[in-house]
């Protein structure tokens, strides 16, 4: 992995990283029943920052779907350095927030720049490279990134300042892994097709994850074949981005009751991934797991099998209506393409199992 | 002459052919600054989102709007009524010095005319607040955006600010000064930049980065503007079908600086090849002419008035009988561009000459041009940044000009923006072909197309024979070649050209470009 898949000229409109929605109507509109119907629409669900798009992305790719255009291309090297600023800018002013200097006089001087003019065209400057990756080796930003719980801040923050020097350059391109790490939050709903065998299609579907993107998913509820609900494993020290003072473990586990539980669900299956995996086990090797819940064995925290174990009971005591027969539970990370590919092969084989049942 | 495409860039007779290209929506990239100004565009966009179930971005960015032009019209509201107010305080103040009786306290209602404009302003810029705040900000709101603590930030600052709202708004005895104030400050809490801070950048950026790629590759896009046509389309959206960088249009600001680097000059190439409107308005033995029809500005080509019309380009492509180096000598000499261009070379004055420095690569030199066109007219003034250069594979010379901001001077003048390319190309060993595109608002006071293709069709031959002229008198009708001395070189065409040879020795700027 590592270069872009690239096409010549595509005018059939296909094959795009971006996906266009396949249908006209986002409900499906089919009428046909669960049985023996072509199409299996699939619903990714979960919180915001879950990782649902991230899955959806390599799902994209590892059916063949590349970056095929330059204008493309063009549209994703705004949106990995758009993700660098958002990230520099939120340390910074977690510095202010958290009373942390910045260090260096000439750190604190790119510090001012970002908040007051910096923009995506000015990162095409090599120089930017330097005086970005200088600040983020400040004293003050790393202390300020260890305490990265206190303030919103994306997953990517690390790899990305890692690799400032490709992308402050005019001849920048986006790898696959770059465009798998940056953060767009999805607004609305996207799905993309493709056949599964027996002449069917899988229409997996993404949506927002925020609590009014929420809102919005009852609209498609009706004409759902199965559910993957993800949820992050990395979140237990972390708050919500729509609200600053809720634990994000509390909101996950109402959203999963409430999906979970739905009387339109009862009949499908439901699989639960527990996503960031990678980061969770890093995660815990350096905070207290056994902080955030009371219930669990102090001893046994440097443990990701038993941590993991722990939260998956959490889940499922939430399961008051759901047959649990039909729900599957699976670890994931979601960035890691090969891991992806097994994961969601395990779910699509488990989705079609179940159909099959039926 | 060899039939390979990226051989040279075009001859006459290829070009000709390149005229009718069928539009086709799927060859353009919409653009998304240009597509959200425009109305027709917006209602597209937002029936796609409606689909998406996000269109309460797009509802958010029109209301905002909305919100803005009412805010101006409250600081237009507030500066006519403040100098009014000033006029009337000097009287006020006055009086009420002398005594401060009741008959000089206003009430709302008895308030002058402006006040009472001005509160009206007021009154309607917060109803606008509080139905955006009730249908976007509020937790739980019907059309709830997503921004996260922006939007908190919004609801919490909304919530202060109307506390004062009955203050502001109930009659009382304020004396029409007192009043005034209220509402000034009552304003600046309501100024969207103050209220909604940040909230619009969040708005656009989601849907720039996450509904809107889809949605430029959406056949409802598609279908839309193809049914729309060419000339629409243009106004928005930018041609990709011959890769990314192809059609690359300027807006008035890139033409300020004295700058010449390697875009303009592969701008330069790419000018010569796309030909996506290309309008033959002259075609007779070896001489093409072409103008395109659409301008070349974003936005949409209203020629009428004195405003900015945008860019047109024009090309002409003509063939002189005479080899390459005699052609590059005659073109060197300043003497011979006043015996065959002598309209637009009047008053020329060589301004400066620039060795290659940190800010530009190239050799340049500045000049100016004055001509007048017509006894009518008023006389133009062509501000001129210029470099030439030799490039290895077209095995020709190059010049590249370009219009920078010189407004300081000649004031007098209409000032010429724009960009002109002209490339010299041996034909076999005794011909060269010549290239010329101008791309330029030439400012011409006619404004319909046709009489700027009647001139323009009649200055190509006239500037093609007097070369042929010039050239037969320099060569005694080809019996020898043209002398050449360094006293000659008026311009520094051919002292730039040189320098640029050994700086960037056998370098081809064209496959650099054929490489892109």
């Amino acid at each position: 992995m590592g270069n872009i898949v690239v096409s010549p000229h595509d005018k059939e409109g296909q094959h795009h990283m971006m996906a266009t929605p396949t249908s006209n109507n986002p409900n499906g509109g089919s009428a046909a029943t669960a049985k023996n119907k072509s199409e299996i629409t699939v619903l990714l669900l979960g919180a915001g920052e879950s990782g649902k798009s991230t899955l959806f992305k390599q799902v994209q790719f590892f059916h063949g779907v590349g970056i095929t255009h330059d204008q493309e291309r063009i549209e994703l090297i705004e949106i990995v350095r758009l993700n660098v600023l958002e990230n520099a800018k939120n340390l910074v002013a977690a510095t202010q927030h958290l009373n942390i200097p910045i260090e260096q006089p000439e750190n604190r001087e790119t510090a001012k720049l970002i908040i007051n003019s910096l923009n995506t065209n000015d990162l095409e400057d090599p120089s930017w490279s330097k005086r970005l990756y200088s600040l983020w080796k400040d004293a003050g930003i790393q202390k300020a990134y260890e305490n990265r719980e206190k303030f919103q801040l994306y997953d990517s923050t690390e790899y990305l300042f890692e690799n400032l020097d490709r992308i402050c350059s005019d001849k920048y391109v986006p790898t696959v892994v770059d465009v798998i790490r940056t953060r767009t939050k999805t607004i609305g709903i996207t799905d993309m097709k493709f056949d599964v065998g027996d002449g069917k299609q899988l229409r997996l579907v993404d949506v927002g994850g925020q609590r009014n993107e929420r809102r919005k998913w009852i609209h498609f509820f009706n004409t759902v074949d199965a559910v993957v609900f993800l949820t992050s494993l990395s979140e237990f020290d972390l708050n919500l981005y729509e609200d600053n003072g809720y634990w994000r473990v509390k909101e996950s586990l109402r959203v999963f009751n409430e999906v979970v539980n739905n009387a339109l669900f009862y009949k499908v299956p439901f699989v639960l991934l527990f996503n960031k995996r990678d980061l969770f086990e890093k995660k815990i090797a350096t905070k207290s797991f056994s902080k955030y819940f009371s219930g669990f064995n102090e001893a046994e925290e440097k443990n990701p099998v038993a941590c993991i174990e722990y939260m998956t009971k959490l889940f499922l005591n939430e399961i008051t209506e759901h047959p649990l027969d039909t729900v599957s539970v699976k670890t994931l990370s979601a960035i890691d393409h090969d891991n992806s590919k097994q994961v969601f092969e395990e779910v699509k084989q488990f989705i079609m199992t179940q159909q099959h049942r039926e | 002459m060899s039939n390979d495409d990226n051989d040279v860039p075009m001859t006459p007779r290829r070009a000709s052919r390149q005229v009718q290209t069928k539009f086709n929506s799927r060859d353009y990239a919409l653009v998304f600054e240009e597509a959200i100004k425009d109305k027709d565009c917006r209602a597209i966009f937002k029936r796609f989102l409606k689909k998406s179930r996000s269109e309460e971005l797009m509802q958010f960015y029109e209301e905002y709007t909305k919100y803005d032009e009412l805010f101006l019209e409250c600081l237009n509201a507030s500066s006519s009524g403040g100098s009014g107010g000033k006029g009337r305080r000097s009287t006020t103040t006055s009086k009420s010095d002398e005594d401060d009786t009741v008959s000089n306290r206003l009430s709302v209602n008895s308030a002058d005319s402006s006040t009472k404009l001005f509160r009206k302003a007021i009154q309607k810029l917060w109803i606008q607040a509080q139905s955006m705040i009730g249908r976007f900000i509020q937790q739980g709101a019907e059309h709830e955006i997503n921004i996260g603590s922006l939007q908190r930030m919004t609801f919490s600052r909304w919530q202060i600010l109307d506390d004062l709202t009955p203050v502001v708004f109930q009659e009382a005895n304020w004396t029409d000064n007192e009043y005034q104030t209220l509402l000034n400050v009552y304003q600046t809490k309501l100024d969207p930049n103050v209220l909604f801070e940040g909230l619009l950048i969040a708005v656009l950026q989601d849907l720039k980065h996450d509904q809107f790629p889809r949605f430029v590759r959406n056949d409802l896009l598609f279908d839309y503007l193809q049914k729309k046509g060419e000339v629409y389309t243009r106004a928005i959206a930018i041609n990709v079908s011959h890769g990314f960088n192809v059609d690359v249009r300027f807006q008035p600001s890139d033409l300020q600086s004295k700058v010449i680097d390697e875009k303009m000059i592969f701008f330069g190439f790419t000018l010569l090849q796309d030909t996506p409107d290309w309008e033959l308005i002259l075609d007779k033995d070896d001489i093409q002419g072409y103008m395109s029809k659409t301008s070349y500005f974003f936005g949409k080509d209203t020629s009428v008035g004195k405003e900015k019309k945008g860019l047109r380009l024009h090309k002409s492509v003509y063939t002189l009988p005479f080899c390459i180096e005699d052609v590059w000598k005659m073109v060197c000499n300043q003497e011979n561009h006043l015996k065959f261009d002598p309209k637009a070379n009047e008053e020329f004055k060589l301004r400066d000459f620039r060795e290659p420095n940190q800010d530009c690569e190239f050799a340049v030199t500045e000049t100016e041009m004055g001509p007048k066109f017509m006894p009518i007219m008023k006389r133009r003034h062509f501000p001129f940044i210029t470099t030439t250069f030799y490039d290895s594979r077209l095995k020709g010379y190059v010049v590249v000009c370009r219009s920078f901001n010189d407004s300081d001077n000649h004031t007098d003048r209409i000032h010429y923006d724009g960009f002109a390319y002209t490339m010299y190309i041996p034909n076999g060993d005794k011909a060269t072909n010549v290239f010329m595109i101008d791309y330029s608002d030439i400012k011409m006071p006619f404004k319909a197309a046709i009489l700027e293709n009647t001139a323009y069709k009649f200055h190509i031959p006239t500037v093609q024979k007097g070369m042929v002229k010039v050239l037969n008198e320099l060569t005694n009708n080809s019996t020898k070649n043209v002398e050449w001395n360094e006293s000659m070189d008026g311009r520094h065409w051919w002292k730039m050209a040189e320098l640029h040879k050994n700086r960037y020795p056998n370098k081809s700027w064209y496959d650099e470009w054929l490489k892109k």
